[in-house]
């Protein structure tokens, strides 16, 4: 089955899982590597990279800044601009390897198959173009209807978002909006070709807190009411906590653990994620925190990444990369200390 | 007596086109010797402008501002100088509030060159480099430049610049909301040893109500230019009267997943600034609010005797 025949398939696929026939998987990353050549030297931003999104589940991808997650989905989604590259791996979707697939073919795919929410809604929406005619053009990308037709759906698909004037904002431009409002807007374009999938990068950062439980709240009820699933990018494990089904935590370009957030959050294996969490300032309990800071990508060490920072650190892990341990409930964890939840701090 | 006493200050803005901002709407506020006070509040809620009113690096329109009982907007430029050097002001942006071109000794070291002339240069090398201690700095750091910090390292600089001429009040206007968790942590634990060794009051500027909970004496919840609640962190966090401060609350989300999320309370967004409100400025977003609440003047009223709520049925709670 060539690329482009599976894309046109799964166009024509509604988005539930109970019409699936291909199995429960939806996304399946393997080994996915992105290099950045910089003036400094190679910048090794993600280092074989494995996750999974199942069909009906919404997966956090959490980390530190320069982590690699948004390089992560950046290089799924097929965004990164050079000096990037995607060097390695693969990641099918519906079956078909994203990172094969070239830019008029990619371009299909997102809006259509996958929704992407960007972290700044000013930069994802045109500033000199109304908003009626964006979501026009996203539609006559994919799926030419009539100026009539663009302005019901889109009516709808902002009415879906919680916008209560839906005329006047397609009539007006984004500076018009405020910062939720924006977010809104972009959710609904995301959503505009009912996608199966979303990938949302850090969809709320920047707003204010009391908006952000609306819009995480909101893209929650578009995902689970539809049955999609998501990919949602995000530095805040309440996010995770609250969100999430799984989790995957990233550090200096690999994941190092994964699992249901039920059991990343309780009883997390590896130590870096043992310190994000305590890391959190709960009153009347001590700071727990890191010395140190992530290693240096251009110069990326050998053995495991967390070594330099971490309490437990002993021989192997200056030398030898940390095989995955997984544990009988799925939890997944890269550590050379293997005693059965006995890595604590 | 306070260290900072604010009185009713309220502060508008005029943007070019002629519009007018109403950033502050009659504030008043204090700070001990030794406690924190937090300013919590959403973007625009007036919380930096009123640090910076602290320090005088802008001017209210209305009220008045006193440290350690003088009136500090009666200073004479001389005067205000002298006043600077007790009271000390870290940003959230570590990196775009130190000079690129300055070693870090210079950096740390340039408060004191103003504010202790007087001072002889080993004196003032002495002074730098016991503070570049104090704040967990190697001491070959003093010879290096900003570009070459992490941001943990530079948010250092910026406090040990803060602390070198031993303020009595220290401003921190988001002091670790651009840094990492696992780096926030590092330097909260690190104004909290400094306080503990120096007695410093701090007026800390967050939105992040884990920080805010965990640092904090007092809290004075803003939102769109006014002051909604104020009280003793615990008692405000484990009881809300304010509708806002409920919402506020109820939006941080728990990190432990087994703990219920508080449903979510509000709708909207904020009022736009430019407005002038008479009523209730969460009016239309308040979820027991009122057609009354639209006209009638609130103001922050004691409901015992620590605490203070500006809202005609304080401690209602939602269903």
């Amino acid at each position: 089955m060539s690329a482009l025949s599976a894309i046109r398939r799964s166009r024509n696929r509604p988005a539930r899982p109970d019409t699936d026939t291909s199995g429960h998987r939806l996304l399946e990353v393997s080994g996915l590597t992105t290099r950045f050549d910089t003036p400094d030297g190679l910048v090794q931003a993600v280092n074989g990279v494995d996750l999974h999104v199942d069909r009906a589940e919404i997966v956090g991808v959490v980390g530190e800044s320069g982590c690699g997650k948004s390089v992560t989905i950046r290089s799924i989604l097929g965004l990164v601009r050079p000096p990037g590259r995607v060097v390695g791996g693969t990641a099918h979707f519906n079956g078909v390897d994203l990172l094969t697939l070239r830019g008029a073919e990619l371009r299909r795919l997102r809006g259509k198959d996958i929704g992407f929410i960007a972290q700044n809604p000013f930069s994802a929406l045109n500033p000199v173009m109304r908003i009626h005619r964006q979501f026009r053009n996203i539609m006559a990308a994919h799926d030419p209807a009539s100026a009539g037709e663009v302005r019901d759906r889109a009516r709808a698909a902002l009415a879906d978002v919680g916008i209560a004037g839906p005329g006047r904002v397609l009539d007006g431009y984004a500076h018009q909006l405020s910062g939720g409002m924006a977010q809104r807007v972009v959710i609904a374009m995301a959503m505009l070709l009912n996608p199966a999938f979303v990938i949302a990068d850090e969809p709320t950062t920047g707003l204010d807190l009391t908006v952000q439980r609306q819009i995480l709240d909101l893209i929650r009820g578009l995902v689970r009411e539809h049955g999609r699933s998501m990919l949602l990018v995000t530095h805040d494990l309440g996010v995770v906590a609250q969100y999430c089904d799984r989790v995957v935590v990233m550090y200096a370009g690999k994941v190092i653990e994964h699992g249901s957030v039920r059991d990343v959050l309780t009883a997390p294996r590896h130590p870096y994620t043992q310190a994000l969490i305590r890391a959190i300032p709960r009153p009347g309990r001590p700071l727990v925190h890191l010395t140190g800071r992530p290693p240096d990508l251009v110069d990326y060490p050998d053995g495991c990444p967390f070594r330099a920072r971490c309490p437990h650190a002993f021989e192997p892990c200056g030398h030898t990369v940390p095989e995955p341990v997984t544990v009988a409930s799925g939890q997944t964890y890269r550590c050379h200390l293997r005693e059965d939840g006995e890595v604590g701090l | 007596m306070s260290l900072l006493e604010l009185a009713n200050v309220s502060k508008e803005f005029e943007l070019s086109g002629g519009t007018r901002v109403y950033a502050l709407d009659d504030v008043s506020l204090s700070v001990d010797a030794g406690e924190t006070l937090a300013l919590i509040g959403e973007s625009g809620s007036g919380k930096s402008t009123l640090g910076r009113l602290a320090l005088r690096l802008i001017e209210p329109t209305r009220g008045s501002v006193r440290f350690q009982g003088t009136d500090v907007l009666s200073l004479r430029p001389p005067d205000l100088r002298r006043l600077r050097a007790k009271l000390q002001i870290i940003f959230q942006e570590p990196f775009e509030s130190l000079n690129p071109r300055m070693r870090l000794a210079d950096i740390i070291g340039e408060p004191l060159a103003i504010h202790r002339a007087n001072m002889s240069p080993k004196d003032r090398q002495d002074r730098v480099a016991q503070v570049i201690e104090q704040v967990g700095l190697a001491p070959d750091m003093a010879r290096r430049y900003p570009g070459e910090l992490s941001g943990g390292q530079q948010q250092r600089v910026g406090i040990a610049r803060a602390i070198v001429t031993a303020p009595s009040l220290v401003v921190l206007d988001e002091p670790t909301s651009s840094l990492d968790l696992s780096v926030r942590a590092q330097i909260l634990q690190l104004l909290a040893d400094l306080q503990a060794q120096l007695g410093m009051g701090y007026l800390f500027i967050s939105h992040d109500i884990h920080t805010v909970r965990y640092v904090s004496d007092r809290i004075a919840v803003m939102y769109r230019g006014r002051v909604v609640e104020t009280g003793p962190s615990g008692q405000v966090f484990a009881d809300p009267q304010h509708p806002y401060t409920q919402a506020l609350l109820a939006a941080a989300l728990p990190v432990d997943p087994g703990e219920e999320m508080p449903p979510a309370r509000l709708v909207g967004d904020p009022l736009s600034p430019t407005r002038l409100v008479r009523g209730c400025v969460l009016y239309g977003r308040c979820p027991v609010g009122e057609d009354r609440c639209a006209e009638t003047e609130v103001r922050l009223t004691p409901v015992d005797d620590v605490r203070s709520v500006a809202c005609v049925k304080p401690g209602t709670v939602v269903g």
